[in-house]
């Protein structure tokens, strides 16, 4: 089995729009994101030392960033009782309010059909990708949803550029055919 | 041309990283190969399915929060590698 290697220099470039964008669809808060995506990366440094190069970089980074995710819900629940009383409602701005009514998403700011279709794209794309081999789901979205350029991956994961359209080229085709079961 | 490296013509055409050359040969196989013209119907598809869904629900960092992370982080990185 291969060994991942670590390098926390590439962390930033690299993995800070996944995590973020990972973090956002769970957390719904972007400013808690941004916390949560820092204090992910520190935590990661902290330990870098238990790294055991089984599973990638991110695949680690994201098991310590779910751990983070878990320990925030915990911190907002325990908070939950005290929300009626801290009413700051109108404090900083317009928008800002602590009612739970206002973080949720606006549901008419769009299209109903819209939004629902766009979620279940969202999670038919996310379920096929899952169904991916590890390094055709890791090409395949760094090259297609994070738009990497071709040779930042290649240098990235160490493989030439016809290998990676190769990989490129499976992870397509069994999208296509899972998506055609699930979406088409 | 054969199917294989039309197949990965195509896979970079949906990535705009296909050179003029290889889109003509592309072409001029298209014109005779069903299999291949079916892959890249499906190909195409699946690039404004991807993109769709991405422009809709695929949030980024801003550049100046990125920035900040970047800086807070690099301080911490300093401490490590000097040990």
């Amino acid at each position: 089995m291969p060994t991942h290697k670590i390098n926390p220099n590439q962390w930033i470039n690299l993995y800070s729009d996944y995590l973020f964008n990972y973090t956002i669809s769970r957390v719904n808060d972007r400013d808690m994101a941004k916390d949560i995506v820092s204090d992910t990366f520190l935590a990661g440094l902290k330990s870098m030392k238990n790294f055991k190069g089984e599973a990638s970089e991110r695949t680690w980074l994201i098991s310590i960033l779910k751990r983070k995710i878990i320990d925030h819900y915990r911190k907002t629940n325990s908070k939950k009782g005290k929300a009626e009383v801290r009413m700051s409602y109108y404090s900083d701005s317009e928008n800002e309010g602590d009612w739970l009514e206002e973080r949720v998403a606006d549901p008419f700011n769009k299209n109903a059909e819209d939004t629902i279709e766009n979620k279940e794209l969202a999670l038919a794309i996310q379920s096929c990708l899952s169904k991916l081999p590890e390094k055709q789901a890791t090409v395949f979205e760094m090259k297609t949803i994070l738009e990497y350029e071709t040779e930042t991956i290649c240098n990235e994961l160490n493989i030439t550029a016809s290998n990676l359209w190769v990989i490129i080229h499976r992870a397509r085709t069994a999208m296509a055919s899972c998506l055609e079961k699930n979406w088409f | 041309m054969p199917c294989t490296e039309a197949h990965i013509v195509c896979d970079k055409a949906q990535y705009n990283e296909a050179t003029l050359w290889e889109k003509v040969k592309m072409t001029m196989h298209l014109a005779m190969c069903k299999i291949c013209k079916q892959y890249t119907k499906n190909n195409v598809k699946l690039t404004k399915l991807i993109n769709a869904n991405r422009d809709e629900n695929f949030q980024r960092l801003d550049k100046q929060s990125k920035v900040k992370l970047k800086a807070t982080f690099d301080k911490e990185l300093a401490k490590y590698s000097n040990e």
